[in-house]
């Protein structure tokens, strides 16, 4: 039996699809989530952006790389990947795919930072003309 | 100033001339996800926040003679507390003493946390105080 003397925590993780019209920019990204340039909070939508930014991959090519084997179809893997937004991301999906948009899939992790654990809890859209995302796969 | 005298149980300091618009006008968020999240935040923040001044004249200044004495024998704020209290109020005059008997009250653990985590602490309360110019 080994006993833990030190801290013993649950982490979490929250996937997120991003769909962007272009390369998905912080300058984008503010827009997008309504915060001013110049607020004392900039920062922490910085971290965001990062945390998507550093995990985010494209989906197919990350479907085929990791989920292949378990989902038929890259549909199917959306749908079912996104338990609980994806039957209402995968036309989302689609339909920015045949209109040359990006989409991305990647997670919020809880064991990196206070500013990203505490948007890993939250369930969240951030969406303009140019980026759509989808981060309700909150599972807390 | 957010004090924990409790477990989950704090006083808080707050400009009695602070509303949602102005909180949500000094964190600098205009629509979307962030004016959601902070919206959200303000509604935490102001949760089932009990008036002391008031809750000790309308209940308890019949038992105890000061309202010192209501937050030491009643509430058990330790006295360094009180008096690290008594001059912050000094210090903003315009502001409320208020109390929370549950942190939680909200229900979004995760952005009672955030709120007043080390990362947002001091811009939070700069806001509460209407010490952000």
């Amino acid at each position: 039996m080994k006993i833990r003397y030190d801290f013993v925590t649950n982490s979490s993780s929250t996937s997120f699809v991003i769909i962007s019209d272009g390369e998905f920019n912080f300058k984008d990204f503010v827009e997008a989530v309504g915060v001013n340039r110049n607020s004392n909070f900039i920062d922490i939508y910085r971290g965001l952006f990062d945390a998507f930014r550093d995990d985010m991959a494209p989906a197919r090519e990350f479907y085929e790389e990791h989920y292949a084997s378990k989902y038929d179809t890259f549909e199917e893997f959306i749908e079912q990947y996104l338990w609980k937004s994806g039957k209402e991301v995968l036309p989302k999906v689609i339909a920015a795919e045949k209109q040359g948009k990006k989409v991305y899939i990647g997670s919020l992790s809880s064991d990196r930072d206070d500013t990203e654990s505490f948007f890993c809890t939250d369930d969240f859209i951030i969406e303009s003309d140019k980026i759509f995302i989808d981060a309700r796969e909150d599972g807390w | 100033m957010l004090l924990n005298y409790r477990y989950d149980e704090s006083l808080l300091l707050i400009n009695k001339n602070l509303t949602k618009e102005l909180f949500l006008q000094k964190a600098g968020v205009t629509k979307g996800y962030a004016y959601e999240m902070f919206a959200s935040m303000y509604d935490s923040i102001h949760s089932e926040l009990i008036n002391i001044k008031e809750e000790y004249t309308k209940y308890y200044s019949f038992e105890y003679p000061m309202l010192e004495a209501f937050l030491y024998k009643k509430l058990n704020v330790k006295w360094d507390h009180i008096k690290m209290v008594a001059k912050q109020m000094e210090k903003n005059p315009d502001c409320i003493l208020y109390r929370k008997k549950d942190g939680y009250s909200h229900g979004h653990y995760g952005l009672t946390q955030f709120t007043f985590s080390d990362t947002m602490y001091k811009r939070v309360i700069k806001i509460l105080l209407l010490k952000e110019k």
